[in-house]
């Protein structure tokens, strides 16, 4: 399924509307924000049982899922192109549950659970809470909104000027682009963001900045901001060359990245960092920038090509992270 | 005192993962009499007890304590029932905003329950947990966090 999907509807005299940008969404928040009330509205609303709810618009199909991991299967198995809703059902936390979602990705999924999913690579965007206020009618109205809605993705917990370690996610690419133009700092990779927390916390947390990509990052990003680490979490390294001023004529790239929710087939892709990497592998591949994931490519470090990438660097990350050319 | 089992480790057979069956079958009438009971549904749901089964929304209007938010539920469950002790109950299906009540009730009574998130826990308010994972105790938010990423991570890397 591609494109931002909205279910909109009439629940306990109340109105939700809630937008889903990406394929997997989950929802922390407070308690008593009308959660379980969506949810479960919407299942009544499915089974006729309550006249008086109803839908008021839906891009698509949805389901809720009953808690019933056998029967939730065969439910999961049966829908394409689908909105399916879990609320606080215990096994979305299992690998078992990711492994159901992986196959059957032309689905959004929308979760209802405190409990980081850490099985699941969903972004920092896509964590929301709920927001309710009364409209312009009068109308009690409750809708999503971003937890961790940052500028430039930074997270900066320590109060000094510089870092000591730049922790990166990545341990082909990115880690070569980073320990290339970082100077007097440390550059380490965690070799996937599963190692980034317990990787950080051997070390002195407050002395060190990770660069992950965000958009897989949702399940650890709680844990690193209550310990007191810093983060960059651009989408993708990825991301941030296809963004960059290196590919700025390229009028395909530029389309795309206008409209990712409409360009990122989740059949295909069940998180968005996997898409900027075949994007850049597709439309360098026979070029002197041909781009490979396991090895960076040497034509990216020319001072032309670095100083191009550095630049879409927000300025107050590239002073922290202590980058060469900066200085 | 507050006995916290991080995500894994206790007994299976005592687990309530979700409230809301075990407060549809344990709810006694006289659980909404008592102050804290009143100030956590007042607190949370921003609603008013009216009388032992009838609380009043703003919201929702007049519901039953069964319409509650799971979060109020596992709170006043905590606090009133006497058979806490005999079960693990999940305090993740607390938000934020129940975080203070927690520390409160435990001030009261001797709780022993499982957290599969960092909850907000405040420095403002009672502070002594032991986490059981690691038979560690702490004292204020920061030992709190670092020993739930202890017992976490230590779980599974040399960490």
């Amino acid at each position: 399924m591609v494109g931002i999907q909205i279910i909109e509807a009439k629940i306990d005299g109340k109105r939700f509307k809630i937008e889903l940008t990406r394929n997997i969404s989950v929802i922390v928040d407070n308690s008593a924000t009308g959660k379980s009330t969506f949810a479960q509205g919407l299942l009544g609303i499915k089974s006729g049982n309550t006249p008086t709810n109803k839908i008021i618009r839906a891009s698509c199909n949805y389901v809720v899922l009953t808690g019933d991991f056998f029967a939730d299967t065969a439910i999961v198995n049966s829908c394409h192109n689908t909105v399916v809703i879990a609320d606080e059902i215990r096994y979305t936390t299992s690998k078992e549950f990711a492994d159901l979602i992986k196959s059957n990705q032309s689905n959004y999924y929308l979760i209802i659970n405190r409990e980081p999913l850490k099985n699941l690579p969903y972004s920092i965007h896509s964590i929301f809470k709920l927001k309710a206020e009364y409209d312009e009618n009068g109308i009690y109205s409750i809708y999503n909104e971003e937890v961790y809605n940052i500028d430039v993705d930074l997270i900066k917990k320590r109060a000094h000027d510089f870092f000591d370690t730049i922790l990166v996610e990545d341990k082909k690419s990115g880690y070569q682009f980073y320990e290339n133009i970082v100077e007097d700092t440390c550059v380490k990779s965690s070799n996937g963001n599963g190692n980034i927390i317990s990787d950080a916390m051997q070390c002195d947390s407050e002395s060190i900045m990770v660069v992950a990509d965000g958009a897989a990052f949702g399940p650890y990003i709680k844990e690193a901001i209550e310990n007191n680490i810093s983060l960059w979490l651009p989408e993708s390294f990825e991301y941030l060359l296809l963004t960059s001023d290196i590919f700025k004529s390229n009028s395909k790239i530029k389309k795309v990245l206008n409209n990712l929710s409409n360009s990122i087939n989740s059949d295909e892709y069940l998180s968005w960092e996997r898409f900027f990497t075949y994007l850049i592998e597709s439309e360098t591949a026979g070029t002197q920038l041909a781009y490979r994931k396991d090895s960076l490519n040497k034509n990216y470090l020319t001072s032309g090509n670095v100083e191009a990438i550095i630049k879409n660097i927000p300025p107050e990350v590239a002073e922290l992270l202590n980058l060469k050319t900066i200085r | 005192m507050l006995n916290l089992w991080i995500i894994d480790g206790f007994d299976e057979e005592k687990y309530v993962y979700k409230p809301d069956s075990y407060f549809r079958t344990e709810f006694k009438n006289d659980w909404l009499k008592n102050e804290m009971s009143r100030a956590i549904i007042r607190d949370i749901e921003k609603a008013e007890v009216i009388s032992d089964r009838i609380i009043n929304s703003p919201v929702f209007g007049d519901i039953t304590p069964w319409e509650l938010s799971s979060g109020t539920k596992l709170l006043l469950i905590l606090l009133n029932d006497k058979n806490t002790e005999g079960y693990i109950q999940n305090l993740s299906m607390c938000g934020d905003n129940c975080a203070k009540w927690i520390q409160r009730i435990s001030e009261k009574k001797d709780i022993t329950a499982r957290l599969g998130h960092i909850i907000d826990f405040t420095d403002e308010e009672y502070f002594d947990m032991l986490i059981l994972n690691t038979n560690i105790h702490v004292y204020n938010r920061k030992q709190y966090v670092r020993a739930y990423t202890e017992a976490e991570y230590g779980r599974n890397t040399d960490y």
